[in-house]
């Protein structure tokens, strides 16, 4: 049976997770919106590419050559290297997300059928960590590098890691590379503040306008050519407002 | 109190790059050199008006679009071409009432309606002039364009007007920089349903005429929106 | 110790629709109410503004509106022989929380069920013979039908400011309308959305078919409206950031901004956020409901003591409430005795990408929550099922409500996966490509059910909720035939490619179909086959009501809010009329 209630178990693994200040609110009185205590899904505002959050150096090597093959770039569009998708990552693996504090992560742990999806005990973080270390072994005790293989050789590589032809310290290579395919994607495509899809790459190639999408005169007016330059959440920088609440609080 | 920032060289750029404001379709016919002919027409109609009687632009808009700085007219520069046109064929059509520009914009025909829109929206301010405004006022505008307000459930002006009030191509007219009694005087009409627009119609309504001051105030205090990017 | 608070007469697990109209409603009675919402408080300003609300990582891929699953989730089975594991993430559906619950991140799709849904199991039974139902299908009638609960309907819609034509007035068949709906007694309160290109190329193809097509009910404002309660909604500005998302623009229908501002002004009204109600608790018969018990986020617990419960979670977490609290006797599939997680159900979706030439620009970013076009020819029983050999069916719609580009970049098959030719291909489909939304008919089956898990706990040490769930064989077949049918538009629309793919076992939560689950612990006249009676009173204990789409025997083709809403204000009527004045069983 459980514990009760009040056991220090229970109260101490609220306390670990993200809890934000309860709220009792009065009729008439707009209740405080609580303010998640730790960062929200690695998001930054800046541009840069910030320094290494989680990846050492040899891991960003391997990634940064990694996705270039996944999204690789070409005469008109960069790649996911320079939209600067391995910035990308490397924050979420910094943050909540990569810490697995937005999975559940209570055993037992056990090998389920594919409808049951994902059921390693690795946070993200950790199975970003474990594979690319196996990895990156597996090369260095050839003396070599992923990097350092051609094109050809890299999606040849990658192709048998996709088919989970590798176990990379304990994680099949197949759901490795589904992660790193997932993440590729988000960073190539998420708004800008959350350090991939530089300069909006990925939205100006697909013709996505962004965050500021009043389309009321024009969804009706079939067949238009429409442009526009995209224009992200963090473009209208001179001010400073509150982070939203979530609904998690 | 004005005060002056800096002095640009006054300057015309072409049309293909500035004239469509990313919208291709709706002058998808016009090839760049038809473009380009486009806002030279425009150029004449607003320093000369037309031969059937239109009144020149420039008398009360400017050249450059800045008008006299009363508020009683809009600054036009750099505003989006297709809002722009719109705005002209509203008047010609009754949807937007003005007692100075129902009968302009029905002397104008659907080229020159384009041609004048085209130039405006190219035009770039000979002088990049930034106006303060009271304080507390310009304060609670931020606010209110930035967040909305729940009381009366107003949305952030900003989430349709762009970042900072610099508008959204091509619908939604840039705020940045425009004359605070003009927004004023306009969020009165939408309240009155004197301009027809489902969106700012509810808005008019839910701003307290305080609350219209504020936004107008902050809007006016931002530097000019820069012209929406050319294709 | 437990702190026991003040008892007030009615406590609202769950701040929702449900939650939030029942509330109001008892409230007006000048009965004292308490609202437990376990999520955090949130307002359409500034929690819902743009252009920050508009982050497709934040609320789509992190799921950010959704119940924490770290600390609660469900786990899940196809079969009984398997052994049910956490779902770890959600993907297959999204059990929102916070104030608003879902009713802030829905998409406002505003359908009434068919008059044929409410008596399906004689309805059926009678048309066709009982011979067509496969022997593992548990079909059942609700107890109430459709011509009972249409003044609700009507309510709930114009509480919502719902968009729409309607297609059948009092049985007279309206021009622009959806001429297979069952009756209205008047029209919308707002006229309908407008069309997308994707939907007018639809309408014309489905034409051509001999279909009828009609432009989706919506409860995305299409014009500034002031709602029943007094409050104004904006319209809808086709921003592309609806389901997952708060709106902005205060134009999607929320609790937010259809009845808690009113629901606010009652001093004898009291929400608490951060509650997290663990169980209801009874007294020693069993028999009545003393009230709830709660923990707040630091922790504490409390008992909120009460006259009248109502269980106004979302529809799992409504199954697992009863079964933590002990009301009513779980479900055995085995056996088949006993009630509470019976009949669980979801929806049969099926997705059609339809890839045109790079001539036609289709903007689907340009989109509203409940844009599309659709028809009904193939929904419920609106066509003759004689020979076809199952029972139900889809509507099908063509129409975005987004194009967001991490989840939206569709691909023709023989693409590859990723590299070179995959970037070319999402960069020249990305504005040509709609997807077929094909919402089918989900029967409850014997052996899909929802339990307590023996292994797994909640943060709160609290068994977490079993589904043991998989498509029946009716609903594939009933899937194939709908999307051979969609596929036949598509192809009239002059697509290049139509990828014919429907629904098809296992169902799996490893990406997301449909946040449409319902049943667990339906209503009926039987309480050998239902939890509830007709007005959503449980059998067992009659001062507890269960109300969400918990309450539905099957699902039929269409999304479930709408009808949710009707039996919201049904109830509450039941609730204010005849309950209040004399406490006891109603059925």
């Amino acid at each position: 049976m459980s514990d009760g209630p009040n056991s220090n178990s229970r109260r101490n693994f609220l306390k670990s997770s993200l809890i934000a200040i309860s709220s009792i609110t009065l009729p008439g009185q707009v209740a405080v919106a609580a303010i998640r205590p730790t960062g929200t899904n690695g998001a930054h505002n800046t541009g840069s590419q910030a320094e290494a959050r989680f990846f050492e150096e040899q891991e960003r090597g391997f990634l940064e050559a990694a996705v270039d093959r996944l999204i690789p770039p070409d005469e008109r569009w960069p790649g996911a290297a320079e939209a600067g998708v391995v910035n990308y990552i490397d924050l979420q693996m910094a943050g909540d997300w990569g810490k697995g504090n937005l999975i559940y992560r209570h055993g037992p742990f056990r090998q389920g059928s594919p409808a049951q999806g994902y059921q390693l005990e690795y946070t993200p973080a950790e199975l970003f960590r474990r594979s690319i270390s196996a990895i990156n072994r597996s090369f260095s005790d050839k003396g070599t590098t992923f990097s350092k293989l051609s094109d050809e050789e890299k999606d040849a590589y990658l192709e048998q890691v996709e088919k989970g032809e590798f176990d990379l310290d304990g994680v099949p290579s197949n759901i490795f590379f589904d992660f790193l395919w997932k993440h590729t994607q988000e960073g190539f495509f998420a708004d800008p503040i959350y350090g991939g899809n530089k300069n909006k790459v990925g939205w100006k190639m697909l013709g996505f306008p962004g965050a500021y999408t009043d389309f009321y005169d024009l969804v009706d007016k079939h067949g238009l050519e429409f442009y526009r330059e995209p224009v992200g959440i963090a473009d209208g920088g001179m001010h400073m407002h509150m982070k939203p609440a979530g609904g998690k609080e | 109190m004005r005060r002056l920032v800096h002095l640009k060289k006054f300057a015309l750029l072409t049309a293909a790059t500035a004239a469509f404001c990313g919208l291709r379709a709706l002058t998808a016919d016009h090839p760049a050199h038809a473009a380009a002919n486009n806002v030279k027409l425009g150029a004449q109609i607003v320093a000369q008006g037309t031969k059937r009687g239109a009144i020149a632009c420039a008398r009360c808009h400017g050249y450059d679009g800045a008008a006299d700085g009363s508020g009683a007219f809009p600054i036009l520069t750099g505003q989006s071409s297709y809002y722009l046109t719109a705005q002209l064929n509203n008047f010609a059509s009754g949807k937007r009432q003005s007692a100075l520009m129902t009968s302009i914009a029905r002397n104008l025909s659907g080229e020159e309606i384009q041609s004048v829109a085209a130039y405006y929206s190219s035009v770039r301010p000979t002088l990049q002039l930034t106006r303060e405004g009271q304080a507390d006022l310009v304060s609670r505008g931020q606010s209110i364009a930035n967040e909305g307000n729940l009381q009366n459930r107003v949305q952030a002006c900003v989430s349709c007007h762009g970042p900072n009030g610099t508008g959204e191509a091509p619908a939604i007219p840039y705020l940045a920089g425009q004359y605070r009694h003009y927004i004023e005087v306009q969020l009165k009409l939408f309240r009155r349903g004197f301009r027809n627009s489902e969106q700012m119609g509810t808005v008019g309504h839910r701003l307290t005429d305080e609350e219209a001051a504020a936004v107008a105030a902050y809007f006016d205090q931002l530097p000019l929106a820069p012209p929406q990017p050319a294709q | 110790m437990p702190q026991k608070l003040k008892e007030v007469d009615v406590v609202c697990i769950g701040v929702g629709f449900a939650g939030a109209i029942l509330a109001k409603e008892m409230a007006a009675q000048g009965l004292t109410v308490v609202g437990l919402e376990r999520g955090g408080p949130r307002h359409s300003t500034p929690d819902f503004q743009a252009p920050q609300i508009h982050d497709e990582l934040k609320y789509s891929v992190r799921k950010h509106f959704m119940q924490d699953v770290h600390k609660e989730a469900m786990t899940f089975r196809n079969t009984h022989r398997e052994v049910a594991l956490p779902i770890r993430q959600w993907e297959a559906f999204l059990p929102g929380t916070g104030l608003g619950g879902c009713g802030v991140h829905w998409n406002g799709q505003a359908w009434r069920y068919q008059a044929a849904d409410f008596i399906y199991k004689t309805h059926i039974e009678q048309r066709y013979g009982k011979k067509i139902i496969d022997p593992d299908l548990r079909l059942q009638d609700w107890g109430v039908t459709y011509a009972e609960l249409e003044p609700y309907y009507d309510k709930f819609e114009y509480l919502i400011g719902a968009g729409g034509k309607a297609g059948n007035l009092n049985g007279k068949i309206q021009e622009g309308g959806n001429p297979l709906e069952s009756p209205r007694s008047r029209e919308y309160p707002n006229p309908p959305m407008k069309e997308q290109y994707a939907g007018a190329i639809f309408r014309k193809a489905a034409l051509e078919l001999g279909y009828h097509p009609f432009i989706q009910p919506s409860a995305n404002i299409t014009r500034a409206y002031t709602n029943t309660e007094g409050i104004a909604m904006n319209p809808c500005v086709y921003c592309g950031f609806c389901e997952r998302y708060g709106c902005e623009q205060f134009a999607k229908a929320s609790p937010q901004t259809v009845i808690l501002p009113k629901l606010r002004q009652y001093p004898n009204f009291e929400l608490r956020t951060g509650a997290h109600v663990l169980r209801i608790n009874l007294d020693s018969t069993g028999k009545k409901a003393t009230g709830v018990s709660y923990m707040d986020s630091e922790g504490r617990e409390f008992e909120q003591p009460a006259g009248l419960v109502l269980c106004t979670a979302f529809i799992l977490n409504n199954i697992r409430m009863l079964l933590l609290s002990g009301i009513g006797k779980p479900y055995d599939p085995v056996t088949e005795k006993g009630v509470v997680g019976r009949n669980y159900a979801y929806q049969t979706q099926s997705y059609l990408p339809v890839f045109f030439g790079e001539d036609i620009h289709l903007n689907s970013f340009m989109a509203a929550g409940a844009s599309g076009t659709a028809i009904d020819d193939f929904s419920v029983d609106n066509f003759d099922h004689s020979g076809l050999g199952f029972i139900g069916g889809s509507y099908i719609m063509a129409g975005s409500t987004n194009a967001r580009p991490i989840e939206f970049h569709p691909t023709p098959p023989g693409t590859p996966r990723w590299g070179a030719k995959w970037k070319e291909a999402v960069r020249r489909h990305y504005n040509h490509t709609t997807i077929f939304n094909i919402s089918g008919t989900s029967v409850a089956a014997r052996q899909n059910y929802c339990d307590l898990d023996p292994t797994y706990r909640d943060a709160w040490g609290m068994p977490a909720l079993r589904i043991t769930y998989d498509f029946p064989d009716n609903d594939v077949r009933m899937a194939r035939y709908v999307t051979n049918k969609a596929s036949e538009i598509g192809h009239k629309m002059g697509a290049k490619v139509v990828v014919n793919e429907p629904r098809k076992r296992p169902f799996a939560v490893t990406a997301y179909q449909s946040t449409h689950n319902t049943g667990g612990a339906v209503m009926g006249n039987d309480p050998s086959t239902s939890v509830v009676n007709r007005y959503l009173q449980s059998w067992d204990v009659h001062n507890v009501f269960v109300v969400g789409a918990s309450a539905y025997p099957q699902n039929s083709s269409y999304n479930p809010t709408v009808t949710l809403g009707a039996l919201i204000y049904w109830t509450a009527d039941a609730l204010k009329n005849r309950y209040l004045k004399n406490p006891g069983p109603l059925a």
